[in-house]
Order: C-alpha cells, then sequence, then structure tokens
C-alpha cells in the first residue's frame, strides 16, 4: 500500500521521510512538496495525483502527513492510518503534535515508523501496546525481557486493547457523555437541519479482567423492560469501540465489553429526531445603504432553569470595512475584533430559561473594493454541563469481576456546540 | 595556532579519536554494565550521523554485537547496514551477524530475533539471498508470533527484488498454512503477501472453507486486517444464496465498526454479492444507508474532512448506481457549512442534485440558491450548474427554478452572471417554453457578463429571434461594437446568430448582415471563422430554404443526463469499491501508471522478427535439420543406464542474469520440448537432468544442468554420440534459457 509516509511543515519542506518501496522515489514526492504543499494547495485537495502517483494527505497543525503510492489503494484506510499516526504521536510527545516537537522526537519517530509499517503495510497501531516495548528514543527506559515478551504477546494477542495483570488500589470508572449539537438556521429563523453526535468516553481504572455492561435510554433495548415509563429516544446510528461485543448488540442490543485500561471512545451516536436545542437566536440584519448596518440579536436558553452553560460566544459576523461600532448588552461583553471581522459576544455564565439581547450599530468604512459582502453565519460556541442535547441518559453500568469489588462510578454529561450556525 | 601543540598532532585529531574509540570498543567487549555499553555506542553512531567515516570500526562493532540489549542491537544494525554495502568482506561478516541473531540458540528475545531477520531481509545485493532464504525459512517456523510476521513481510520483499524466487516455491504453500495461524497479524501478513506474490495470477486463491475461518475469527483481526479480510471475500462468489445470506449476515455487524474502511470494505461485500439481484440490492442499499450518513457526519465533526471526502465519494457513486431514493430524506446533511473545505462542498452540492425530488425540491432550491452568493467563487459557479441540474431532473418545479436564477442577474457579479446566462441557455434547450420568460430579462446583462454569458444570449438572440422584437437592434448595436479579431467566441457566436436571424427575419436582417461580412472581410483573419462565414454565404447563395432548413431545423428535446447512461463503467468500480478508483471514479487501469518492466520485451520481439525477414531461408534450413520430438517420452531406468554408457560431448558454462526457481526452468525447457527426468534443490544449489530426441534423426540428447544460486553461476553438460546434433541442442537449450542467462 504506502510506498512512503512523510511529514512536511507548510512551507512544503520534508521533516520526515520514511521510504518503504523503491516505486515512488525521493524526486517523485519532492514534486508534491513544491507543487501542492508550498503552493497551499494541500488543504484543498486531500488526494492528488502527480505523474501516475497518488498522494493521500492529511493536514492537522500545521502539518502535512502524506502517504505516496502507485497502486489502487484503500483511501479510507490510508487517511484512517494517517490519523491514527497522528494520534500515535501525540500519545508520544504527551499531547504536543507541531514542527517543533517533531523535529525534536525525530529519532523516536523513525523508531515508530519503522514498527508500525514493515514495507507499506500496516503492522501494530495501538499506542498502548506499542508503548510498552518501544522506550521512549529508544534509550531513555530500561526494559526486561520478560515484559517485551509480555508485551509483544499482546501485542499479537487475542485481546490486543487490555494487557493482563492490571491492578489498581481503587477501582473506578468515569463516563463522560460528550454531545456536539450541529443545528444550521436558515435567515428566516426556521431549522435547516440539526442533529447531534454524541460520544460516551470512559475513564477505566479497573483491576484484572472486568466484564462490563453498559445501558442507556435506547427506546429499541428499553422496549423489552415494559415496567419503564420513560420511553426512551431513538438513535439513528450507533459504533462501537473494537471492544464491544457486536453480535451482542444486534441480539438484544445490550452493550458488554471488556474495557481498554485508561481513556477510550466507548462508542459515538448520532440522533436527529426531537432535539432539544439549548439556544434559540433571532438576528436582526438593518442596512442603511453602504454606510452603517444596525444589528440586534437576541439570544435565548431554552434548557432548565437550574442549568447553566458556562463560556459562550457569540460569534456575530461584520462587513470587513467595517469602522466604528457602538455596542450595547445587558450581560457579558461584547466588542468588535477587526482580525475576526465579527463582533464577539462573550458571556461567561448563561442560566437556563433566560434572553439576553445586543444592539450594536456599525459604521462602514468606504472602499475601493467591490467585493460583496459573503454574509457568513452568526455562530455560537457553549459548553451545557448535565445537560443533552439528544435527551440521552445512562441508566447503568455493571461491572462484573472475579474478585468481586466494587467499583465507584461517575458520570458527567456535556453538551457542546458542534457547528451552531444562524445565516444572516 | 602554533602554540606547544605540533601541527601534525592537530591534523590527526579525528583520527585518534576513532582510534580512541577503538580502544573503548574493545574495552567494553567484557563490560556487563549496558548503560556504559550503550554510551560508547551513541558516539560511534553520533559520529556516522555526522558524516564522518567509522567504517573502521566494523570488526569492533561486529565483536560487541554479542548483547541481550535491545537498544545496543538497533544500534549497532544501524550501523551495519549502514556500512555494509560499502565493502564486499565487510557484508558477510555483517549477514553472519544477522543470522546468527535470527537463530533461536544465539537469542533468546524473540524481538532481536525479528529486528535481525527484518534488516536482513532489506539488504540488496546477490549474494546475500541464499543467506535471507534460510533465515526466513527459519523465521516462519518460529515460535513467535513477532518473528513469522517480519519472516513473511521478509519474502514480499524478495518477491519484489527478483520476481520468480517465491512464486511456484515451497514458500507460497506455507504461506496458505500461515493464514490459520493463531496470531491474527500473522495471519493478516500471510493474506496480504500471497496477494502480493500470487499478483500476476489474480492474488490469493480463495475458497469456501477459508472464507468461513476467516470471518469466523473477524473479531480477533485489527481493523486494518479487517479490512484486508473483506477485500478478499468480496472476490470470493458464494455457490447457493443460502451461503450468501449466511456471509451478509455475518457481516451485519460490522456496518456499526467505527472504522471507515472497515463499514465501507463490508458494504463491498454487500455490494458484490447482491449485484446481480435487483430486489436484494434494494434492501441493501436501505441497510447501508444509516452507516454511511453516520460515518461521514462523525468524521467532519472531529475535523477529519479527509475521512468525510473519502465517504462522500462512496455515497456519490452509490447514488449514481441508483440508491438515490434512500438519501432523499437525509438531503439536510448534505447541505454545506460555512467553514467546511471546498472539496467537500463540491460534492455535497454534487449528491444534492442527485438525490433531490418532487417533494424536495423547494428546500434543495432554497439552500443551492444560498451557496450563490459564496464569497468563493468556484462555489458559486457550481451552485448555478446545480441549479440547473435539478430544474432538468424535477421538470415541474422548472418555471420557479428559472424565477430564481433570473434573480441572480440582479446580484451584479460579474461570473454570477455568467453562469447564470450559460445555465438558461441549457435550460431553453430543453423547456422551450420558458423563453419567453427569460428572453424578457437577460438583454440587460449583455455589458456585465464576460464572454461565455455574451456568447450565451447571443446564441439564444439567434434561437429566438422570432420572439424578441428588437433582436435585430441588439444584434446590430453588438456587430457595431465587434472587434472581430479580439475575440472568437463571440465573433463565431454572433456570425452564427446573425445568419440565423436573417433566416427568419429577412427584411429587417438585410443590411446587418452584410455589415457583419464586410467587417468580417476587412478585419477577421481567423481561418475557421472565415470558413464558417464562407460556408453559410454559399449555403444563402444555393437556396435560403435548404439554408433554414440546416440552421433553424427541429432540435431533439433533451430526456436526461449523460451521467445517467454510463452504468458500464459503474460496474467496474463495484469491484475496486473502497479504492482510489471510486475517488476519481475511473478504473485502475485508468489512473495506475503501468509497471516499468512490462514494456522492456516488446523492442526485442521486434528485432527478432527483423532478423527472421532478413535470414529466412537460414532458420528454415536450420529448423528443417535439427527439430526436437516434443511427444517423446523416456523411463528413468533408461535415462540411467544411458547416462552411465554415453560419454560427455559438450560442456558449457554462463552466469545468470537474474535469479529463477526450478518450476520455471522446468516450464522454460518444457516449452521447447526438453523434458526434465529429475530435478532438486539442496542449499541453493539447483540440479536439473533432461533428456531430448530429435525427430528427424532419432539421436538422443542427456543434459545436466547446474545452477548455484548465491554464485549466480550455471553450468550444463550434454551426452550424445553425435557432436554436431549436441551443438544444435546446445543452441535450443540455450535459446529456451536466455531469459535467465547472460548472453
Amino acid at each position: 500500500m504506502a510506498s512512503s509516509i512523510l511529514l512536511l511543515n507548510t512551507r512544503g519542506e520534508v521533516l520526515i521521510y520514511r521510504s518503504y518501496r523503491d516505486d515512488v522515489s525521493r524526486t517523485e514526492v519532492s514534486q508534491f512538496c513544491t507543487q501542492v504543499v508550498a503552493a497551499k494547495e494541500a488543504s484543498e485537495r486531500p488526494i492528488v495525483t502527480l505523474n501516475g502517483v497518488h498522494y493521500i494527505n492529511i493536514s492537522q497543525n500545521t502539518i502535512t502527513l502524506v502517504a505516496a503510492s502507485a497502486s489502487n489503494v484503500n483511501t479510507a484506510m490510508i487517511i484512517q492510518f494517517l490519523y491514527k499516526l497522528i494520534d500515535l504521536f501525540k500519545a508520544y510527545f504527551g499531547g504536543e503534535f507541531n514542527e517543533a516537537s517533531i523535529r525534536k522526537n525525530y529519532v523516536l519517530i523513525y523508531e515508530l515508523l519503522d514498527e508500525i509499517i514493515d514495507f507499506g503495510l500496516p503492522q501494530i497501531t495501538e499506542p498502548e501496546v506499542l508503548k510498552q516495548f518501544i522506550t521512549q528514543g529508544g534509550i531513555k527506559k530500561d526494559m526486561k525481557d520478560e515484559q517485551i515478551i509480555g508485551a509483544l504477546i499482546q501485542a499479537t494477542g487475542a485481546t490486543s486493547w487490555r494487557p493482563e495483570g492490571i491492578r489498581y488500589k481503587r477501582n473506578e470508572v468515569y463516563i463522560d457523555v460528550i454531545e456536539n449539537v450541529n443545528v444550521l438556521m436558515s435567515s428566516k429563523g426556521t431549522v435547516l437541519r440539526s442533529d447531534v453526535s454524541g460520544q460516551v468516553m470512559v475513564k477505566s481504572q479497573l483491576s484484572f479482567m472486568p466484564e462490563c455492561k453498559f445501558g442507556m435510554n435506547d427506546k429499541l433495548a428499553m422496549a423489552s423492560e415494559t415496567q419503564s415509563l420513560d420511553k426512551g429516544i431513538s438513535i439513528d446510528d450507533i459504533k462501537f469501540h473494537q471492544c464491544v461485543r457486536l453480535g451482542k448488540f444486534d441480539k438484544d442490543r445490550a452493550i458488554t465489553f471488556i474495557p481498554p485500561d485508561g481513556i477510550f471512545e466507548l462508542m459515538t451516536y448520532r440522533v436527529t429526531e426531537n432535539i432539544n436545542l439549548p439556544f434559540k437566536l433571532m438576528p436582526i440584519y438593518q442596512e442603511y445603504g453602504n454606510a452603517k448596518i444596525e444589528i440586534s440579536l437576541k439570544v435565548k436558553s431554552m434548557f432548565d432553569r437550574n442549568l447553566f452553560a458556562t463560556n459562550v460566544v457569540i460569534k456575530i459576523p461584520t462587513p470587513r470595512n467595517t469602522g466604528k461600532c457602538n455596542i450595547f448588552v445587558v450581560s457579558g461583553k461584547a466588542k468588535y475584533e477587526p482580525e475576526q471581522s465579527a463582533i464577539m459576544w462573550r458571556i461567561r455564565r448563561f442560566p437556563g430559561d433566560s434572553e439576553y439581547t445586543m444592539r450594536g450599530s456599525v459604521n462602514l468604512v468606504t472602499t475601493s473594493s467591490e467585493k460583496v459582502w459573503s454574509k457568513p453565519p452568526i455562530s455560537i460556541d457553549f459548553q451545557v454541563p448535565m445537560f443533552t442535547a439528544s435527551g440521552l441518559r445512562v441508566r447503568f453500568l455493571r461491572v462484573i469481576e472475579k474478585s468481586n469489588y466494587k467499583p465507584i462510578k461517575w458520570i458527567r454529561y456535556i453538551t457542546k456546540a458542534g457547528s451552531y450556525q444562524h445565516r444572516i | 595556532m602554533a602554540g606547544s601543540h605540533g601541527p601534525q598532532f592537530f591534523v590527526d585529531n579525528k583520527k585518534g579519536e576513532i582510534n580512541e574509540l577503538k580502544v573503548s570498543l574493545k574495552n567494553i567487549m567484557s563490560e556487563r554494565d549496558n548503560t556504559k555499553r550503550r554510551d560508547v555506542i551513541k558516539k560511534v553512531i553520533a559520529y556516522m550521523t555526522l558524516g564522518i567515516d567509522v567504517s573502521k570500526l566494523f570488526t569492533d562493532m561486529v565483536l560487541i554485537s554479542h548483547t541481550d540489549d535491545i537498544v545496543q542491537k538497533k544500534m549497532i544494525y544501524l550501523y551495519l547496514v549502514n556500512y555494509v554495502e560499502s565493502n564486499q568482506e565487510q557484508a558477510l561478516m555483517a549477514i553472519n551477524t544477522f543470522c546468527k541473531d535470527c537463530k533461536r540458540i544465539s537469542s533468546q528475545n524473540p524481538k532481536i530475533r525479528g529486528l535481525a531477520l527484518r534488516n536482513l531481509c532489506s539488504l540488496r545485493f546477490p549474494g546475500a539471498i541464499e543467506y535471507i532464504l534460510s533465515a526466513i525459512q527459519d523465521g516462519l517456523s518460529d515460535p513467535d508470533p513477532y518473528v513469522r510476521k517480519t519472516a513473511i513481510i521478509g519474502l514480499i520483499k524478495l518477491h519484489k527484488y527478483s520476481k520468480n524466487l517465491i512464486v511456484g516455491s515451497s514458500f507460497v504453500n506455507t504461506l496458505y498454512e500461515l493464514i490459520r495461524d493463531i496470531d491474527p497479524n500473522v495471519s493478516i501478513n500471510a493474506i496480504l503477501a500471497l496477494n502480493e506474490i500470487l499478483e500476476e495470477e489474480g492474488g490469493i486463491a480463495i475458497n469456501r472453507r477459508m472464507v468461513i475461518y476467516l470471518l469466523n475469527r473477524i473479531n480477533s483481526y485489527t481493523e486494518f486486517g479487517q479490512s484486508t479480510v473483506f477485500d478478499l471475500v468480496a472476490k470470493y462468489e458464494p455457490q447457493a444464496e443460502d451461503e450468501m445470506l449466511d456471509i451478509l449476515n455475518i457481516l451485519e455487524e460490522k456496518l456499526k465498526h467505527s472504522s471507515g474502511s472497515v463499514v465501507l470494505g463490508c458494504i463491498k461485500v454487500f455490494l458484490n454479492y447482491t449485484r446481480d439481484n435487483q430486489l436484494m440490492i434494494r434492501q441493501v442499499f436501505a441497510r447501508i444507508q444509516a452507516p454511511l450518513v453516520t460515518l461521514f457526519t462523525g468524521a467532519e465533526v472531529t475535523g477529519a474532512y479527509e475521512q468525510a471526502y473519502c465517504i462522500l465519494a462512496h455515497i456519490h457513486l452509490i447514488i449514481s448506481k441508483g440508491a438515490g431514493g434512500i438519501f432523499e430524506g437525509d438531503f439536510k446533511s448534505f447541505f454545506c457549512k460555512f467553514d467546511e473545505p471546498t472539496y467537500i462542498k463540491f460534492m455535497k452540492i454534487d449528491i444534492l442534485t442527485m438525490i433531490v425530488s418532487d417533494q424536495t425540491v423547494e428546500d434543495v432550491i432554497n439552500e443551492l440558491s444560498a451557496y450563490v452568493t459564496d464569497v468563493n467563487a468556484e462555489i458559486s459557479k457550481k451552485s448555478i450548474q446545480a441549479i440547473s441540474k435539478v430544474a432538468v431532473r424535477i421538470p415541474f418545479a422548472c418555471v420557479a427554478i428559472v424565477r430564481q436564477l433570473l434573480s441572480f442577474l440582479s446580484l451584479n457579479i460579474d461570473y454570477v452572471i455568467t453562469e447564470t446566462l450559460v445555465a438558461m441557455k441549457d435550460l431553453v434547450r430543453k423547456y422551450r417554453e420558458l423563453t419567453y420568460e427569460i428572453l424578457a430579462e437577460i438583454e440587460n446583462s449583455l455589458e456585465i457578463a464576460s464572454d461565455e454569458g455574451k456568447a450565451a444570449i447571443i446564441w439564444m438572440i439567434g434561437e429566438f429571434g422570432e420572439e424578441i422584437t428588437d433582436a435585430p437592434y441588439i444584434i446590430e448595436n453588438i456587430i457595431s461594437n465587434l472587434i472581430a479579431n479580439e475575440n472568437y467566441q463571440i465573433t463565431h457566436a454572433v456570425l452564427s446568430a446573425t445568419v440565423r436571424l436573417f433566416l427568419k427575419r429577412a427584411p429587417e436582417m438585410r443590411d446587418i448582415l452584410s455589415s457583419l461580412y464586410s467587417k468580417l472581410i476587412s478585419e477577421c483573419d481567423n481561418p475557421d471563422i472565415m470558413d464558417r462565414a464562407g460556408f453559410y454565404y454559399q449555403l444563402l447563395r444555393q437556396d435560403p430554404s435548404i439554408a433554414n432548413e440546416v440552421l433553424n431545423c427541429e432540435k431533439h428535446p433533451i430526456q436526461n443526463f449523460l451521467e445517467d447512461d454510463c452504468f458500464d463503467l459503474q460496474d467496474i468500480l463495484t469491484n475496486e469499491f473502497n479504492q482510489l478508483s471510486v475517488i476519481y471514479q475511473k478504473p485502475a487501469k485508468q489512473i495506475i501508471k503501468p509497471k516499468a518492466e512490462l514494456t522492456v520485451p516488446e523492442p526485442e520481439q521486434v528485432t527478432q522478427v527483423v532478423n527472421d525477414l532478413l535470414s529466412l531461408d537460414q532458420v528454415n534450413l536450420s529448423e528443417n535439420a535439427f527439430k526436437i520430438d516434443t511427444e517423446f517420452v523416456m523411463v528413468s531406468d533408461d535415462f540411467q543406464q544411458m547416462w552411465m554408457t554415453v560419454p560427455d560431448c559438450i560442456k558449457y558454462e554462463n552466469r545468470l542474469s537474474r535469479y529463477i526457481n526450478i518450476q520455471e526452468v522446468e516450464n522454460l525447457m518444457a516449452s521447447v520440448g526438453i523434458n526434465c527426468i529429475a530435478s532438486g534443490d539442496q542449499m541453493g544449489t539447483l540440479k536439473f537432468f533432461f533428456y531430448a530426441k530429435d525427430s528427424g534423426s532419432d539421436v538422443l540428447f542427456l543434459a545436466e544442468f547446474v545452477i548455484v544460486l548465491a554464485a549466480k553461476e550455471a553450468s550444463l553438460c550434454v551426452k550424445c554420440h553425435d557432436k554436431t546434433a549436441a551443438e544444435n541442442f546446445k543452441r535450443v537449450f540455450l535459446q529456451a534459457s536466455s531469459s535467465f542467462l547472460q548472453s
């Protein structure tokens, strides 16, 4: 599959180059660097073909990762693999992934690239497993042979995600339900699309080999339990971590698994029906010729009075030739930020079931350029703790282990703005 | 500088350091403390990376390589691989070190064995092949999976180095056995290796048992492994419908997997199996809709737009295969967000035009209209094209859509106007009844539009001139402003439109037409336009009614889009689902460049033909005189008896031009009628016994042929009673072996 893997910076300079097969030469690859990456076209073209060589690239934090290949490759697999590489590098660099961390750790990166791909074919890619037998840079940590053999068994064994013999003093498990609400409202205030893409993150600190069963208010799963009054919510589609037994879920919608150690994403899901939109925006843009715009924006929180949203940031776009703004708000702070071309209205704490208004007049400077203002949508960013836009609730998490310990369980919910936009 | 130190001491400084290193390497040979040993080796590597020649330390590095410490091993291997190609003697020492480390007796740690094997397999010079082969042989049966999986990849590397070394050897069978290895990574690597090694035969041979076996343990594989297995399963053809349904039932749960390539791989199996069953393919489409939507929306949320793009490309393909209906309800998921990259927006706009229906047309058109004001001109143009596509697809909405299009003209943006005019030109070709509505509005746009848009207006004036009262005056105006040599596109359009209009409204147009012709004659030097003007002139002079028939003929109404008819192409794409072909919407042979080595043999054939032509008689003569009897069969007892009695007649030695295996040699010889009675492989030495008979003179030939792979040597010994006939036999033999012997 991949003939070579490269890491480039925005100027198209090669930071890391590892070649696996000789069917793609370095000169061919450097064409891509100069013609596409240096020309700033990479982010507009994820898959590029130059002279019969295919370059599949992804960009993150000003770094472009490229896989070059001369054959009819499985594109989805390569893109996924490149993202996996980023995860892996982050796991090794302590969460950082930028040009500096790459330059600092290049020995380690080459060592990793040796281990996770052999002759262009992906081998071991689990960060947890790899971490146990690639020492940081190969020299920092001393490792005993038994440990390495142990790691190898896991690297190639059946329960690849969990090593044997984990032991904790306090057995704890944290569940975070994180929901991203995506809303697109038309300028008239009708909902064009709304959906929730949620994820359930689990941090498990459990000893030995626990067997877990996870339950939520899924309509289909609750249909079998008649005593329940709550109807549950309908989930459009669910995707699970590889540890979940999919066969069991298909049979009776039960989610059972042996968790990996540490933080992992148990499942992601998507809901499109009956979404509780946390905020409603009511903007009015009044244009007075080419000189002035009056904006008034009413924001209403639609969730329960006991709850509150934090870090609410509303971005109200204004034309590029904005001169002076007079803004009036009752709560929070609002000011015009030229680099954003928008009025940024920040409210640290927004209680439920309440309404705030912003009024502003924008004076426009006359300019020579006749370019029409693109009118980007108003967007809002927020977090509402202990609220789920989909209405999803965790009903139970049962942990069964031979030694019969009782773990402490913590559950948190949070709803964040995904892309929450209102057109103007 | 001069100081107390003599200059020669200063010059020797570097050498001194290397000597110093040499001493410390000797000292640490008996050192137990790994940290001290590492420090010294690190120094050597540091010098090496700085570009200082430390090849002198080779012997010492080999000597201290006896260690269990993996960190030291990695560094020593790096050193050995770096210097191995510079010196033949050193190469052998390095190979020895690797071979020793590959053995279980000398290294207990499987990681070291794997590491050594991987480094050994990446060496690329002829002498190493023999050692690599035996190391791989051991590695394949190693108790540790890490070594086994490395050995399998080693086989692929060897195969790429020398095409015919592995094909046909016993390694292929071993690989088939390793698919059933207890370790999932080994199993997947074996599949990958077989696919590459047997590429020319169409990849790995798959049967029912293998499919069932792989699906039973599918959960043990990683997501990359699962994709590989699905690719394989998709190639299999189930014998009966029950079997097919069983497989699909097992696979269904995989549609919930969070990995895009696994889900797409799984869909590939579904599409391939139900390809010929219209009813089932509907069900499959309905089943895969939700997972696909989740995948791409999920990828968008996490910012993995590249993955979203890849999945959208697959959705695009599935829709163009006739699954438009199932995504209809989800049309809002394909609305573009403001901050998405252009390539995602393009894909979504395309998909929207494909899934739009009578119920959704209003929402879709409103949405597409919103993109027209996008700052990005490309998106704006694309959405106007999309709107006109929707109008063609949904006839009942066309009036509303045209009004929407007309409203764009008042935006006063040149590219929007141009694109809108072009779109409307296409629309009136299908909906002639809309003409009046459109024509009333477009005249004003003539000044702002760019060339393409102007040409579109002029075309419409020519086409519908009878319905526009002041059409002649518009044309007249255009002609008076026309600079013929400046813009061919417009000149072309004006010429056609004027002539057509003349045929419809001759009295008003007469003078205008003549003024255009005089302008063209005096100004224009474009041969195309002049040709066309001449053609019109002739046509009109001949008979205006014929000209009218030719130029203003009835046009066939447009029924559907071209891409709807390209089903053949789409079928090819089913086989290459989940691969690059889908992104480009082209079959593999159009996007993958052919391998270089395939082009080499052709010129040789050409020269052979030429030789034949020149020396036709000679060749025929010699062929008549000597022809091997292809039917002749000999039993081994006879052979043995003759071998003892007949004297050696010819001895011949040569060198191999490439590596070859037993099977291939036998096949080559059999193709010219030389049969093999016995062959064998002893530690890289291939030995063959051949026999043949001349059909004319019944002379028998016996031959012994020995190949030493490591040394690349080949020797032939022919036994025969007739010396001249033996020469003929040798010639045939060498011709057959020309592909692997040096000329």
